[in-house]
């Protein structure tokens, strides 16, 4: 029985050892996405698939295509088309699900929520996508051999040592020194690279509350202005004495919060034409940042006339009334470390005592 | 009866994978050995046994570690767009023309200035603020009218730079006192350089929008990424960097990406070598290693370069493809990048 | 409809009547679907001071923005480049006339060959650059256009970049 047992294990674990490691050369039967670059024939089967798309279309008669005319097509009409042929309107109220006639959905061009973009392809996302991406990825590879075990983590949350009748059923305790749960950071691989996903741009004003108004429109015209979107008002939360500032009674800030093509611009117009220009600047502090992949920097007055936006036309803004701002840059990163080898690598210096 | 299988089993246990095996590298290896503590006990009593009584000779195949540079100069422009973007981003803007906010003139421009009144016959003329979507009035009859038709230029993104840089110079002449000069505003550019044109692959100015990896070939003829043997106590960085300035010269700005291999290349001896008696070695191949580089500036000169090398190139991907052997690409190809 | 028909009848009496009553019948009022404001933006073309442009969308209306000061030509992004370090300034040719009396080992750092090497082959790479720039700051590209080859300055950059 032993004999037999051993025997067995010695012709499954022989031919292991005796091939010769190398791969076979001659054949290989594997197929992978990444294949297709190289010159494979593609296999009989797939010929008859169409291989261009319908954009590349056979170009029209090009006597069709001069006598197309659209306008004088229309214009030439004598009756008019049925509106339900040429115009949807869509409902100017949403009167909820069970209402029989529905607004359509807002990705639909002709409902009244769409927002049309993008508009280009910006060039911090290429950059990002075809250098930034592969970069982090390899500097951030942690490597471990076969066969290794993460050593075990005490729990984020502990438990109660269950000295007292009264720990039973309570919920568990939060870590030590603090009751703020880090976020948990993911070793990074292909698809949680750390990427940019919105900016905040944040201003406060205290004058408007001082003052009159016209500080929060200044400042709302010019936060529009650089970050192509617009702003919010927001009234102040807590009382500061001596600014004269009340609770829920003054108008103190506004804030654009940006996405996608907007926030990718601004980015771009931040970091290629504005940063360079403010006098004597080392770069954003290395100790910013909320510890989660936030990073926050603020510009003064002066530096946010520097936008090409707000000094095309500089002298329609009152004097001395453009507003300083905030600029936090939200990135999807779990620490602060993540976040600032991304926007180092997209062209934001840091400098200073680096905190995570 | 008993000796046999006492035998079979001990040559089983030799042969089986452990950490001890040279699969696991000897810096893994101590890491290992660092974190697991159990993993190490049982190493040592395998160890004991296989060097006590050695069935018959197992040998050991043993390959030339090498380290090998994967030099790249990343894309320098974007990327041209496919038709549809073209299309797409066409569309998108003439439709944001009819459901953004109108342009707020008096903002811009005072009333009365010689900018205003520019700015007016330009909107005669185009009929929308907007210059890079051609004449389109978003708020007139026939603003349904938004598609191009078959072999119009306007989504064409030099048309539009172009459109913006005729306006520029539109503006600046009309606005100057001195009407007798014309302002001329220099053009972006081309995208396609000298060296595209010539096709001139030892130059960093070609295909701006690919990257680019340098090349050399050895004195056989052979194309292949710079590499050399790693030495005694080197790590794969350092002798990477060393392979660089052995090979391209010192001339160059560059940057190694992290201290890790992006990809390896296996090459094995057709015939193996004698197998060595006294370690019981076999010489099969040589391993290269293959750590990422950027360069910032500079270019590979190769004269007095130390490896035999007679020629570098800096290709992109399919390029590489028709250089270097199939095996060979085999192996590299996942390491770079698509554009 | 036939929903909402009894609901408006139970409502109507109810707002005749005293506010004694509350009539928690479950009710849905029509939202206000308001289109999303959002400024008039347009392409506008910026160009680098190295020559290298690109096209962003932007509320201001003029069509080409000429920067004078960015990432090609600052210290901050470009620290390896000597151009941008801060070179002595010797038009009167004082400083020459100074070290034709007393020599160069005043100097604080005296230029070597490979710099002078350097600017003869900088010439050659000054037509790279296209329209549009995709390249990070991360890259400094532009220092394609000059060679640095001083081999300590390569590990210095390196090692900032690691950060």
């Amino acid at each position: 029985m032993a004999a037999s047992e051993s025997s067995r294990y010695l012709a499954r674990s022989l031919p292991r050892a005796f091939a010769p490691s190398a791969r076979p050369q001659s054949i290989c039967l594997r197929r992978n996405l990444s294949d297709q670059a190289s010159s494979k024939a593609a296999p009989a089967d797939l010929e008859e698939l169409e291989s261009t798309g319908s954009l590349h279309a056979t170009p029209s008669a090009p006597d069709a295509v001069k006598s197309f005319d659209p306008i004088s097509k229309s214009r030439g009409r004598k009756k008019q088309l049925p509106r339900s042929r040429y115009q949807f309107r869509s409902p100017k109220y949403d009167r909820g699900p069970l209402h029989p006639h529905q607004p359509p959905k807002p990705s639909d061009p002709s409902s009244r929520l769409y927002v049309p973009g993008p508009f280009s392809l910006p060039r911090v996302e290429q950059t990002y996508q075809s250098t930034v991406t592969s970069d982090i990825l390899t500097l951030c590879y942690v490597h471990n051999p076969p066969g290794f075990k993460p050593p075990p983590k005490a729990p984020r949350l502990r438990s109660w040592d269950d000295s007292s009748p009264y720990h039973k059923n309570r919920p568990l305790r939060g870590p030590r020194g603090g009751d703020v749960l880090r976020l948990l950071r993911k070793p990074i691989n292909f698809n949680n690279i750390p990427k940019l996903e919105r900016i905040t741009i944040h201003s406060y004003v205290k004058k408007a509350a001082q003052d009159n108004s016209s500080w929060l429109h200044v400042a709302g015209m010019a936060v529009q202005a650089i970050s192509n979107a617009r702003v919010e008002t927001f009234k102040s939360k807590t009382s500061v004495a001596t600014w004269s500032i009340a609770p829920g009674r003054d108008s103190v800030a506004v804030k654009a919060e940006l996405r996608g093509e907007d926030m990718l611009h601004f980015f771009g117009k931040l970091v290629d034409v504005v940063m360079p220009r403010i006098k004597d600047w080392e770069g954003v502090k290395g100790t910013s940042g909320d510890s989660s992949g936030n990073i926050t920097f603020g510009l003064e007055p002066e530096n946010v006339a520097l936008f090409p936006e707000i000094e095309v036309n500089y002298d329609m803004y009152p004097p001395k009334m453009i507003p300083g701002c905030h600029i936090t840059i939200h990135t999807s990163a779990k620490t602060d470390k993540d976040a600032r080898l991304l926007l180092s690598a997209l062209g934001i210096p840091f400098y200073g005592k680096m905190v995570d | 009866m008993s000796s046999g299988s006492n035998g079979a089993r001990r040559i089983a246990s030799v042969l089986r994978p452990s950490i001890a095996e040279p699969q696991v590298c000897r810096s893994c290896h101590e890491t290992l050995v660092r974190r697991n503590y159990s993993s190490a006990a049982t190493q040592s009593s395998t160890e004991s046994i296989s060097t006590a009584t050695p069935a018959y000779p197992v040998v050991k195949p043993v390959y030339t570690i090498k380290a090998g540079v994967l030099l790249s100069r990343p894309p320098q422009i974007t990327r041209d767009l496919t038709p549809f973007e073209k299309a797409y981003y066409f569309y998108q803007r003439r439709l944001n023309e009819r459901l953004a906010l109108p342009f707020t003139k008096y903002f811009y421009f005072k009333r009365g200035t010689p900018a205003d009144e520019d700015w007016k016959r330009k909107i005669r003329e185009r009929q929308t603020p907007a210059r890079d979507i051609g004449k389109y009035n978003a708020y007139s009859k026939e603003a349904w009218n938004d598609e191009l038709l078959v072999g119009s230029v306007e989504s064409e993104p030099e048309h539009q730079i172009e459109m913006l840089v005729q306006d520029a110079e539109a503006t600046v002449n009309a606005t100057s006192q001195d009407t007798s000069k014309k302002e001329e505003i220099p053009r972006p550019f081309p995208r396609v350089t000298e060296a595209d044109k010539a096709n001139d692959q030892k130059s960093l100015n070609r295909a701006l929008q690919r990257t680019l990896y340098l090349l050399v070939q050895s004195k056989e003829g052979y194309w292949r990424f710079p590499n050399s043997p790693i030495a005694q106590d080197e790590t794969l960085r350092e002798a990477s960097e060393r392979t660089l300035a052995q090979a391209a010269g010192v001339n160059m700005n560059t940057w190694f990406v992290g201290f890790h291999p992006v990809g390896h290349h296996i090459y094995n001896n057709k015939k193996f070598g004698a197998v060595d008696e006294a370690t019981s070695t076999q010489h099969r191949g040589e391993k290269t290693f293959f750590l990422k580089g950027r360069i910032m500036a500079g270019q590979a000169d190769l004269t007095n370069n130390a490896q035999n090398l007679k020629d570098f190139k800096w290709l992109a991907r399919e390029e590489i493809e028709q250089y270097v052997p199939p095996h060979y690409y085999s192996y590299i190809k996942n390491m770079l990048a698509d554009r | 409809m036939s929903l909402n028909i009894p609901l408006r009848r139970a409502v109507a009496p109810a707002r005749v009547q005293a506010s004694t009553t509350f009539i928690c019948s479950q009710c849905r009022h029509a939202t206000l679907l308001r289109r999303p404001k959002r400024p008039y933006t347009f392409t506008q073309l910026i160009t680098l001071s190295d020559g290298s442009a690109f096209t962003h969308r932007t509320t201001s209306p003029a069509p080409v923005y000429r920067s004078t000061r960015d990432t090609r030509n600052s210290l901050l992004w470009n620290p390896s480049s000597s151009k941008l370090l801060n070179v002595e300034e010797d038009e009167a040719g004082r400083l020459a006339a100074f070290r034709a009396k007393f020599g160069r080992s005043w100097d604080a750092n005296t230029p070597t060959e490979e710099e002078l090497i350097k600017k003869s082959e900088e010439s050659g790479d000054q037509a790279a650059a296209a329209a549009a720039e995709a390249a990070a700051a991360e890259e400094e590209e532009d220092n394609l256009l000059d060679l640095i080859s001083s081999f300590g300055q390569e590990e210095q950059a390196s090692g900032k970049k690691k950060d």
